[in-house]
Formats: C-alpha cells, sequence, structure tokens
C-alpha cells in the first residue's frame, strides 16, 4: 500500500512535471514563432524602408512620417527582440548579431536623417529652378535667347542628374554653370535673378555628390538586411538545437511518465487481481465451510441453513452400524474411503430413483438425507435404501504389506426418519433407539417417547458417573452347578453398580449406556479387579463376562493379558463368557484374544448359544472350553420338542468337540431334570441360586 | 539595378498622386487616467524650483497654443532662455523633439525643461522628494501607477500621456484633406504656392514640418549663433550649422512669435523670411497673402482633454 501511494505520488509529479514541461514547450514553441515572425518583421521593413527612401528621392513632394514609421516599424522591432527569446542563452550569437545591426541601423537612420536633409535641399532648387526660369521671362521684355537655351538646358541636365542620377550630365552642367557665371547684366533685377539662379545651381552641385554618396549608401549598403538574415539564420540554426534537447528531455519525460504510468498500471492489476483471489478465497472458504472436506458433500452447517428452506421436509438420518470397528480394522483411511463411496452411493441412488434430494454428512459416519413432500414414500424409499446399501459390496482400494489389493466389504446400515423439526435431533433420537433395538429403521413420532428414554438414559449415565467415581461398581455372584454332583463348580460373575440411595441397577439397564461412554473401559476393568480379588485366595473357578467391545478394545485387552500373566494361579480359574454379537465383523480380533488368553490358562465360554447369532463355523475357530446355551432355549425346553432337539444336537455336537455345555434360566425342578436328561455339564439358574452380594467360597485347602 | 529600380518607380509614380500632408486623426489613443494626473502636473508649480513656475507658464495650452508668445520664454526666477518655445500641440507627431531634436520621445523630453536652471532648475530627487511629500500626490500615483514610492519616471510618463493627448484635428485644412470641406480659393493657391515654391520638401506630413532636420539659409546665409539650439550642438558637423528640426506649421497662426530665435513676430514676415533665405527671392504680396491664408487653414481643435473639467 505504501508502496502503491509513492507511485501515485510519482505519478501525479511526473503528470504535473509533464504539463509545466509541455506548458514551456508550448511556450518556447510560441516564442519562437514570434521571435522568428519578428525578425521576418523587420527584414520586410527593410525592404519598405528602401523602398521609401527611393520614394522620396524620386518624388518630388514627399512624406517624410513615412519614413519616420518605417524607421520606428525598425526601432520596435529590435525593442521586441531584445525583449524576445533571442535573450536566451542558445541565442547567444543571435543576440550579438542583434546588437550589430542595432548599431548599423543606427548609421542608418542617421543618413537617413542627413539624406533628408540633402534631398530637401536639392529639392528645394529643383523645384524653384523652372519657376525661376519663368521668372527670366518675366523680367527681360527681349530674352537673349543663348541665355534662356543654356538656361533650359541647365534644367535639363539638372533633372537628368537628379531623376536618373547619372553623373556624366555633371560636367555638361557645370560647363553649362561656369558659361552662366560670365554673364553679367545691367539690369539690377536681372543681375539679382541671376545671382539667385546661380546660388540654387550652386547648391545643387555642392549638394548632390552628398546626396548621391549617402542614397548610394542608403540603397548600395546591403550590411543591415545581410544582418538581419544572419540573425535569421543563426536564430533558426539555435532553434533547431534548443528543441533538439527540447525533444530529448520530452522524450525522456514522457518515457519517465509511461513507465511510472506503466508501473502504477501493474500494481493496479497486481492490486486488482489480489482482491479477485481473496474474493476467490472467500467463495471457497464459505464453500468450505457448508462442504465437507471428505465427501464434498454439504455438511452439518449447511444442513441447518438447508432445512429451513424445506416446507415440508422429510429428513433420513443413516448410520453406519459399527463403523468404529471398521476403522479399527482396515484403518481411518480405509473408513474415509468406504465414507466418500456410500456417500456417492446414496447420492446416486436417490439420482435414480429420480427425488430432488439433498445429501449432507453431518458427523462421523452420518448421513443425511433431506427432500421435500413426498411423506408417502417415504417407507419404500427408507427399506429399499438400506436393503440397497447392505446389499452393495463396497470395493476399497487398501494397502497390504505395500501392495495395493481390492478390499470387499459390505456394511449394515441403521436409519432414522423425521418429518418434524428440529429434523436432525429427532431423527438421531429415533436412530439410537433403532440401534438399541436392532431394527434397521423407524418413522419418528411422538408416540414413541423418544424423550423421556434420552432423559432416562442421561439419569443412569449421571448413576454410573457416580459410581464409577464413588466405588459402586461391584459384583454379584451366581452359582454354576455340576450336573452329576449337583454341587457348585464355579461362580459367574456379573456386574452391578447402586446409585446414591444403594438401589442396586442391573446391567441391562445401564451396561448399553455405559457402553456409548468412556465409563465402560472402567466397568470392565473393575469387574475384572474384582474377581480377581475375590477368588485370589480360593480354588474357585469364577467366569467373567466380555463383551466383542471389550475384546477389541486395546487397552482392556491388554489390561487382561497383564492380569493373567501375573496371577498364573488364579487365571487357571477364569473363563471369559464372550458374547457373539451381530457386531462382529471381523472375528480376527476376537480369535487372536481367545488365542492369547487360553496360552495364560483362562478359559473361554461362549454365551448365549443359539440365539439368533450364533455361527457354528466361529466354535471351531474359538474353540471354546464352555458353550453356554441361550436362556431362551433352555426355559422352553419342557414344552417344545423342537426346542429339545436343537438343544440335544448342541450338546452332541459339543460333546463330540469337547466342549463342556451349560444351561442358563434354569428356574424349575422339571428344567433342572430336563437339563440333566440331555446330558448337560452344568446348570445355573434362579432354581439352583439367584445372584448375590455374597457366594460361599470354599476356602483353599492346603 | 539601381537605374531600373528608379525607372519602375518612375513608371508608378505616374499614376501614384499621394498628398505629403495627412489630417490629424479625429482622436488618439491614451490612458486617460494618467494623462489627467499628467494634466495636473504640468500645470502645478510644484515641479519647480521657485514654486510658480509650471509646464504651462511657457506653454499656455488654453490661449497660446501650447506657446508663450515671447521670442524667448522666461523660466525660474523670470530667467530668460535663447529658444523660442515651441507649441506641445500635436508633438506626438514629431519624430524628434526641441529644436534640434536632441529628445527621442516626449518621456525623455520631460527630463530636460525640469532640470534645465533656467527653466524650472529642478533635481530629480528634489522632484521625487517634493511629489512624496505631498499626500495628494501619493494618492494619486499610487491609483495610477500602483506604487507607494513616486519616482520621476512616473512623472515624465504621466506628463507625456498627458502630451500625448494634445491634439487639435479638425482644421478646415484636415477637413479638405478628408474631403469634407472646400478651401477658398486663396487657399487653394496658396497650397499650390506652398508645394510649387518646394516648402513642401521640408513641411510635409501630418504636423507639416516635425518629421526632418533641415537647414535655414540656403540661399542666402542665415545668421549662426554659437547658443543656437541646433544640430551642430550635438554633432559638432559643420553642415549641421543652423540645422534644425522642423518646426510644424499645424496652429501657426497663434504660435508666434517664429523662428528658433522668436526674431519674427507675424506670419507674413516669417514665410517672406523663409523665402529669402531658403529661395533667395522675396515673394510678392500676393503670393504671401495667399501663403499665410493656406496657412492659416491648419488652426485645430482645442484638444479634447482640455475641453472638460
Amino acid at each position: 500500500m505504501k508502496k502503491l501511494n509513492i507511485v501515485i505520488l510519482l505519478a501525479v509529479m511526473v503528470t504535473i512535471g509533464l504539463v509545466i514541461y509541455n506548458q514551456f514547450t508550448r511556450g518556447f514553441i510560441e516564442e519562437s514563432a514570434q521571435t522568428l515572425s519578428i525578425i521576418k518583421d523587420i527584414e520586410k521593413q527593410e525592404f519598405i524602408l528602401e523602398g521609401e527612401i527611393i520614394k522620396s528621392s524620386f518624388y518630388l513632394y514627399y512624406n517624410y512620417d513615412r519614413l519616420e514609421n518605417s524607421i520606428k516599424k525598425l526601432e520596435n522591432g529590435i525593442k521586441k527582440l531584445k525583449e524576445s527569446h533571442l535573450r536566451s542563452r542558445f541565442h547567444k550569437n543571435s543576440y550579438r548579431l542583434l546588437l550589430q545591426y542595432e548599431k548599423e541601423l543606427e548609421r542608418k537612420i542617421k543618413s537617413i536623417h542627413h539624406f533628408e536633409t540633402v534631398n530637401s535641399l536639392i529639392k528645394n532648387s529643383q523645384i524653384y529652378i523652372p519657376s525661376l526660369t519663368l521668372k527670366y521671362i518675366e523680367i527681360v521684355k527681349n530674352p537673349d535667347i543663348e541665355y534662356f537655351l543654356v538656361l533650359n538646358r541647365v534644367i535639363s541636365s539638372l533633372f537628368i542628374i537628379k531623376n536618373a542620377l547619372d553623373r556624366s550630365f555633371i560636367t555638361e552642367l557645370e560647363n553649362d554653370i561656369n558659361f552662366l557665371k560670365k554673364y553679367r547684366f545691367n539690369n539690377p533685377e536681372l543681375e539679382h535673378f541671376h545671382s539667385i539662379l546661380l546660388s540654387h545651381l550652386d547648391v545643387f552641385t555642392k549638394t548632390f555628390p552628398d546626396y548621391y554618396r549617402t542614397l548610394q549608401y542608403l540603397l548600395e549598403d546591403k550590411t543591415d538586411i545581410n544582418l538581419i538574415n544572419q540573425i535569421k539564420n543563426s536564430f533558426i540554426e539555435e532553434t533547431g538545437k534548443e528543441s533538439r534537447i527540447i525533444t530529448f528531455f520530452s522524450v525522456g519525460a514522457t518515457g519517465l511518465f509511461l513507465s511510472v504510468l506503466g508501473y502504477l498500471a501493474f500494481l493496479l492489476i497486481k492490486l486488482e487481481m489480489n482482491n479477485r483471489l481473496l474474493r476467490q478465497l472467500r467463495k471457497n472458504l464459505e464453500t468450505k465451510m457448508v462442504t465437507d472436506e471428505l465427501t464434498g458433500l454439504p455438511n452439518r452447517k449447511a444442513f441447518f441453513i438447508k432445512e429451513l428452506q424445506y416446507e415440508k421436509p422429510t429428513f433420513i438420518l443413516i448410520n453406519i452400524d459399527n463403523f468404529k470397528h471398521i476403522n479399527d480394522l482396515y484403518g481411518s483411511e480405509f473408513g474415509d474411503q468406504l465414507l466418500i463411496d456410500l456417500g456417492r452411493f446414496i447420492k446416486s441412488f436417490f439420482e435414480r430413483e429420480g427425488i430432488e434430494a439433498e445429501i449432507f454428512r453431518l458427523g462421523a459416519d452420518d448421513f443425511g438425507i433431506l427432500y421435500e413432500n413426498l411423506k408417502k414414500k417415504t417407507v419404500r424409499l427408507t427399506e429399499k435404501l438400506i436393503r440397497t446399501i447392505e446389499d452393495h459390496t463396497f470395493v476399497i482400494k487398501s494397502r497390504d504389506r505395500g501392495k495395493e489389493i481390492d478390499v470387499e466389504i459390505s456394511i449394515d446400515v441403521s436409519a432414522g426418519v423425521s418429518y418434524e423439526r428440529p429434523l436432525l435431533e429427532k431423527a438421531d433420537m429415533v436412530l439410537k433407539y433403532v440401534k438399541k433395538r436392532r431394527e434397521k429403521y423407524m418413522i419418528y413420532s411422538p408416540e414413541l417417547n423418544l424423550a423421556k428414554a434420552i432423559e432416562d438414559n442421561l439419569r443412569i449415565l449421571s448413576i454410573i458417573k457416580y459410581a464409577v467415581n464413588n466405588n459402586r461398581v461391584y459384583l454379584y455372584y451366581q452359582p454354576i452347578f455340576d450336573n452329576r454332583t449337583d454341587t457348585v463348580a464355579k461362580y459367574e460373575c456379573l456386574v452391578r453398580i447402586s446409585d446414591q440411595s444403594g438401589n442396586v441397577i442391573a446391567p441391562m439397564f445401564f451396561l448399553p449406556i455405559a457402553r456409548e461412554s468412556k465409563y465402560y473401559s472402567i466397568i470392565t476393568k473393575t469387574v475384572i479387579r474384582k474377581a480377581f480379588n475375590k477368588f485370589r485366595n480360593t480354588d474357585v473357578p469364577f467366569s467373567i463376562n466380555l463383551s466383542s467391545e471389550d475384546m477389541t478394545d486395546k487397552e482392556i485387552v491388554q489390561y487382561i493379558y497383564k492380569v493373567l500373566e501375573k496371577e498364573p494361579e488364579v487365571a487357571k480359574r477364569v473363563t471369559f463368557e464372550i458374547l457373539e454379537s451381530e457386531s462382529i465383523k471381523n472375528y480376527d480380533e476376537i480369535y487372536m484374544f481367545v488365542k492369547n488368553v487360553k496360552s495364560l490358562g483362562a478359559k473361554i465360554a461362549i454365551d448365549d448359544f443359539g440365539s439368533g447369532y450364533s455361527n457354528y463355523s466361529h466354535i471351531v475357530n474359538l474353540e471354546p472350553d464352555y458353550i453356554k446355551i441361550d436362556g431362551s432355549l433352555i426355559k422352553q425346553l419342557p414344552h417344545d420338542i423342537y426346542v429339545q432337539i436343537i438343544v440335544s444336537t448342541i450338546v452332541d455336537f459339543s460333546r463330540k468337540l469337547g466342549i463342556r455345555t451349560i444351561a442358563e434360566y434354569v428356574h424349575n425342578e422339571d428344567v433342572y431334570a430336563m437339563v440333566k436328561s440331555l446330558g448337560i455339564d452344568y446348570s445355573q439358574g434362579y432354581y439352583l441360586g439367584k445372584p448375590s452380594e455374597k457366594c460361599c467360597i470354599k476356602k483353599k485347602s492346603k | 539595378m539601381l537605374i531600373i529600380i528608379i525607372i519602375l518607380i518612375t513608371l508608378i509614380n505616374t499614376a501614384y498622386g499621394y498628398e505629403p500632408v495627412q489630417p490629424i486623426p479625429k482622436s488618439i489613443e491614451y490612458d486617460r487616467e494618467k494623462a489627467e494626473l499628467g494634466k495636473l502636473l504640468f500645470f502645478d508649480p510644484i515641479l519647480a524650483k521657485d514654486n510658480r513656475t509650471s509646464c504651462a507658464y511657457c506653454h499656455d495650452v488654453y490661449n497660446k497654443c501650447g506657446t508663450d508668445h515671447r521670442p524667448v520664454s522666461k523660466g525660474f526666477h523670470d530667467k530668460k532662455g535663447n529658444v523660442n518655445a515651441l507649441t506641445v500641440f500635436n508633438t506626438i507627431f514629431n519624430f524628434r523633439l526641441f529644436w534640434n531634436g536632441r529628445a527621442k520621445d516626449l518621456v525623455e523630453q520631460i527630463y530636460g525643461p525640469i532640470q534645465n536652471p533656467v527653466e524650472m532648475n529642478m533635481s530629480i530627487k528634489e522632484v521625487e522628494e517634493r511629489l512624496n511629500n505631498s499626500p495628494f500626490y501619493r494618492k494619486k500615483f499610487r491609483k495610477v501607477f500602483g506604487t507607494d514610492r513616486i519616482k520621476f519616471e512616473h512623472v515624465a510618463q504621466a506628463i507625456a500621456e498627458f502630451e500625448k493627448a494634445l491634439i487639435t484635428p479638425d482644421s478646415k485644412f484636415d477637413k479638405f484633406l478628408r474631403g469634407e470641406v472646400e478651401l477658398s480659393k486663396e487657399e487653394i493657391e496658396g497650397y499650390k504656392l506652398f508645394k510649387k515654391l518646394g516648402c513642401i520638401s521640408c513641411h510635409n506630413g501630418v504636423n507639416l514640418g516635425g518629421n526632418s532636420f533641415q537647414k535655414i539659409g540656403v540661399v542666402h546665409s542665415y545668421p549662426w549663433h554659437e547658443n543656437s539650439p541646433d544640430r551642430y550642438q550635438i554633432t559638432k558637423n559643420e553642415f549641421d550649422k543652423n540645422v534644425f528640426r522642423v518646426p510644424s506649421l499645424r496652429n501657426i497662426d497663434c504660435t508666434y512669435p517664429y523662428f528658433h530665435d522668436g526674431r519674427v513676430k507675424t506670419l507674413e514676415d516669417a514665410v517672406q523670411i523663409m523665402a529669402f533665405y531658403n529661395l533667395g527671392f522675396k515673394l510678392s504680396k500676393d503670393e504671401i497673402q495667399k501663403i499665410v491664408a493656406f496657412l492659416k487653414t491648419l488652426r485645430g481643435k482645442l484638444p479634447e482633454i482640455l475641453k472638460e473639467n
């Protein structure tokens, strides 16, 4: 900016300079032209003066004012020249010539004045002599013819000499005058006439040489005219030099002006370019602010702006199930690519459907879909969208030991739909609800009482927080009986927390909520620590429940390894009951965990086997020590022949693999009898023993 | 070459008949304010040492056509000069001023009489002092020249501007030249004689004189005196003895007495004497009468600047 100011200042200065310079140049040209015109005027006036001199000599009547005017004009010309451009240092020579000319002119003027005098003298006589001749006739009655002839000859010579400037007649005139001088008249009047005549002739002859000389000088001597001519030439030459210098400066000044102007233009253009860049940047920034960087979709902020523009909006919130695990398994780069692909997929889905929908990326793996006024289609659309996504195999490039490979992956998604504002909040509520209920999607309606559920969740979360911070996480123990001996074989450790009033809360109420919080791993670790403390000094086996989340949480896994390594005696007696669930997408981690804990002496039980998610193939890989048959099967065992078949199959299958079976939910004698008859190794249930704070732990027998 | 030019001009001459006398223009351009100030100074004896001599003392512009009718003027303390006062009328048309033409223009001329010991006998410094002591003149000069300090050149400029305005146009002869009136037979014949006798060869131009130096005493020599105000005083050239700037014949009937020494009282005598010295002959009574009749037609009007106030 400072530079620009300086340049602008410079430009203004140079412009002013140039204007002044132009003014000066114009002044110079005008002055030079004027001066030259004065010189030419003088030259012209010189010729006029010459003409006037000739006229004054020739005409008998002449007005000397005319000569004087000519002289005055010349003198004025010199005066003007002296005050003109000729004074400048460029015209020293011309000025010097002018002074010479002035001197020469003064000489000439003096001569002119002298000429006027002698001219008048000559004319005076020339005019008067003819009158005198007439007087002779008047005076004498009988004129002397000879005298008269001489008189006439004299007059004739006079005129020829004067008007033809022919000096050859002077001798003749002088002869005649000498002849006349010999005449003597007795008549005094005549004698007087004669002497006057001779006097006039005398004046003429005496004055004529001077007259002739002066006139000749005035007409022949061209010194002054030559000088004025020299002045003219010298002035033109000097002006040429001067104008060359001026032109040189002019070119320089113009060049400077143009370059400053150019630089200014350059700076202005640069400024404009910067401005344009800035505007573009601002625009980009604005776009960026409402655009999700990863997917290029409009972001959460854009959503809040756009949602207001819809009159009857439908909003679908889509979330990838267990996206965290995908990231953990394949890396965030992979996850990011998946998100990009999913965004595109959703977009193209709606394009294919011909629905004008806006797709947003609202959070980590949350995608929002917003469209107008298609409430009726929504159920079909949502179902189709979820189905299409889940049927689609995303092919994502990944790196495996430096090699690029295509990983094929299918994902499950859940959706929350809302027609009511605030759209995101309500859709989110439904989505959470959907996840909990393990459903695919749901449409928000006030009857869902989701708000209350959320409120409950928050209340429970505060209890969890309180419990963790105040050592209100503790264990309940439920005995597991050996069916052959009807004695307690081991205990299952069950987690409990209590609120400030001491009310004990079951895991089904707080674990799902805890799982979403940072407290979950603390709770797990607390359970493990407390269980180890409880059973350390006994020889009673015990089991601890682990969720798949626990087994993939590095912190928990490391903790477990550490504990097991540290206390191998206790480790031999611990069984980890692990639950198969829909959230397990990659079993490798689970296998690794299982393998590791087994090698450290711990045992593995598969919990809730026979429920919806059970997978026989995994059994082979996990090589569990126990299988815990799902309570829903056990409950129905006495009345349902199909259940009996299923359970006996499981038992049979387990036995062949050397896996012990456990029945849970044994809540009456009938069930217990049936369990026993089916050859299930262990039983657990209210009939045999409820979970309790206390447990009858046999002292280690030494 | 010269001959050819002369012959050419001779040919032109036959078709070129021009009057050797021009009428005085009816008006002349001048700075009125400056001239009015000059007029005040012209009449003010403040410019003379004795405080009683002004320019107007010797140049009576109202009654004596700018002269004083004395053979030679009286100046400071009535000291007699040696020159007949020339008229201040129509001086703007003269090529030089004073009898011997020593001043080139009116401004230059003013310096003479004021410093002349027998005229106004003032030094330039004295004039400036006196005028600067006068609040009246200080005010006037400030108005005209925009100066707080009056200088002699301002005084000269002002008086010259006034004298520039002193032209006497519209004489009968001027009107005749412009074709407005006829001259009487006597006057016409006088004019013809004036030309025929060669008077015109010296008395020509607007002022019928005032535009060349000429000699008095061509045929009969005019008595010369060493105090004579002639060209000889300036050039010291023998030829210039009795050579004077030709005086104007404008208003000649009212600017008597005549000649540089004022020795001739009447116009008739003046004509006769001029004829005697420069033509050698005496003119007849009739001739003189006619010439005088013509000369009287040269009386012009009172200058415009004198009429008002």
